[in-house]
């Protein structure tokens, strides 16, 4: 417990410099492009009209959901996915990334994982409104249950914050644990319900699997703002059990670092 | 403060003392393979070989001393630093650090190579517990003292070490550090970038700074300290003031060979 308050205290301390580091991060990764910031913006659009076209004009198998399109169902899942995907993998990198803060200067080490999840929650948020602007272009106006979008998105973050803290520490301990970590991505993308209503699920085992999955829950949740126009506590149960989740992933997470940060320093 | 350790003045009885190092033992895990370091997560002990950094040291340095430390490769300086720095862990003993620290470890780390040096000037600054009002009103000096001309506003990557390492070392010393620690960074540059640091390292201990030095030359550590420890094996053979600490130092070292 007193480890999760000192994780928290330094999270609010260094909230400058999380934002700063993010900043820079963001900058080196689109600067020095003649399109600079449209790269932010023009890389996922990509994503998105491929999806669009084969939906529109190529595979018709999509059935249109409550009302919407096949393609918009789709896009109010995966939109989140692309961040879970990236600090997925780059959170886990991120303590290797930032190495330089740990190994010569003084600087909180649960900090640096809050670093890589804060650039990709900014270059996510950017899609979310691009999403949005679509939904309206398509005639879906903003509702009451479109407030519940930043909820959803803290939820994401945080998760995501003490995953990339558990995994980070690991990563940085050993490199096979990084490699693992790229390795099953894929593999999660099938197990979340993203590309398939996870209602239509016949498979028992599969059924549980989702279930418990909180990225199911993450994607279902900007679904049931976006197009099923259901509140968060509607689900009771799905809603308990990924808090349950979230607690057990934070406790995994203080316990590496309670067990490893101190050593990490000398092993980097 | 921010990012900084900053320990309660009750804890430390005695308010001129600005460092506590008490029963430290730095132990270093030296992993035999990959693989073995992959196992330590699951289980508490094995597949390293211990390496004693540090063994058992004890002192304590007031504030406003220059204190200089010498030792031999090996004898455990750095590692010293590092735990003073607060940049490593002790594996036993209590280390009390009751200012700011600003420390040369190394002059070149520590900069994120994408910023630019005016920025870094800011997040380093930041980092080390000033203000961004002080940082704001040093930063002339900063840029004047690094003298790096139109590169300030370029990214550190495109510098060259010699340019990082006047940036490090003058972001170092203009943000009123409480506690200075150099470990051998004063070889950086040419003659004059010398002799100006030395001038303004003699300015901060003449203004009541703390300073530790690790040397090997013991001619600069008479010209900046007072009082001299000797290490050898991760242990202190001598604590002293700095004329007989450096006796000391060049007879075991003649004794040695």
């Amino acid at each position: 417990m007193n480890t999760l308050k000192e994780i928290a205290i330094e999270q609010i301390r260094c909230r400058k410099q999380i934002f700063k580091l993010a900043k820079s991060d963001l900058v080196n990764t689109y600067s020095g492009t003649i399109l600079g910031w449209a790269w932010a913006i023009i890389r996922p659009a990509t994503y998105i009209a491929i999806y669009y076209i084969s939906f529109a004009f190529g595979l018709r198998t999509g059935k249109p959901v409550e009302g919407y399109s096949y393609f918009l169902w789709l896009i109010a899942g995966i939109i989140p996915w692309f961040y879970i995907r990236d600090v997925f993998v780059e959170g886990a990198a991120s303590i290797r990334k930032y190495r330089y803060l740990v190994t010569k200067i003084k600087f909180p080490l649960s900090v640096i994982p809050a670093i890589t999840s804060t650039t990709l929650l900014i270059t996510n948020i950017v899609l979310i409104a691009i999403m949005l602007i679509i939904f309206i272009f398509s005639g879906h106006y903003p509702d009451i249950y479109w407030l519940q979008i930043p909820f959803y998105l803290l939820l994401m973050f945080l998760f995501f914050l003490s995953w990339s803290l558990f995994a980070a520490i690991l990563s940085s301990m050993s490199k096979d644990f990084l490699q693992l970590i790229k390795s099953v991505t894929i593999g999660l993308f099938w197990l979340s319900g993203i590309f398939f209503e996870v209602g239509n699920v016949q498979n028992e085992v599969l059924k549980v699997i989702l279930k418990i999955n909180p990225i199911t829950f993450l994607v279902n949740g900007f679904r049931n703002s976006l197009i099923y126009k259901k509140w968060i506590w509607e689900d009771m149960s799905a809603l308990l059990l990924f808090i349950l989740m979230y607690i057990i992933m934070t406790m995994l997470a203080i316990f590496v670092y309670k067990r490893l940060a101190d050593d990490l320093p000398d092993v980097l | 403060m921010i990012c900084q350790m900053c320990f309660n003045e009750k804890m430390i009885k005695n308010n001129r003392e600005i460092i506590k190092v008490k029963n430290v033992s730095k132990t270093y895990k030296l992993y035999k393979s990959e693989r073995q370091r992959l196992l330590s997560v699951f289980k508490r002990n094995g597949g390293y070989i211990k390496k004693n950094a540090i063994n058992d040291i004890s002192f304590s340095v007031e504030k406003g001393e220059s204190v200089a430390i010498f030792g031999r490769n090996g004898a455990g300086k750095s590692t010293l630093l590092k735990l003073i720095t607060g940049v490593t862990y002790p594996t036993s003993g209590v280390i009390r650090v009751n200012g700011r620290v600003s420390a040369m470890l190394e002059l070149t780390a520590g900069f994120n190579a994408e910023m630019t040096g005016r920025n870094n000037i800011y997040f380093r600054g930041e980092l080390l517990g000033a203000t961004r009002e002080e940082i704001r009103n040093a930063e002339k000096d900063i840029i004047e003292f690094a003298s790096l001309g139109d590169y300030i506003d370029q990214p550190v990557r495109t510098y060259s070490s010699g340019m990082k390492a006047r940036l490090g070392f003058a972001v170092n010393v203009n943000i009123k550090p409480e506690i200075l620690i150099v470990d051998e960074a004063l070889s950086v540059g040419d003659e004059k970038f010398r002799r100006k640091c030395n001038d303004k390292i003699n300015e901060l201990v003449s203004d009541g700074a703390t300073f530790l030095f690790v040397t090997h030359s013991t001619a600069s550590a008479r010209k900046f300290c007072k009082r001299g420890i000797v290490l050898k094996n991760g242990k202190i053979v001598c604590d002293d003031e700095i004329d007989k600490a450096v006796d000391y130092y060049a007879t075991m070292i003649n004794n040695e060979k």
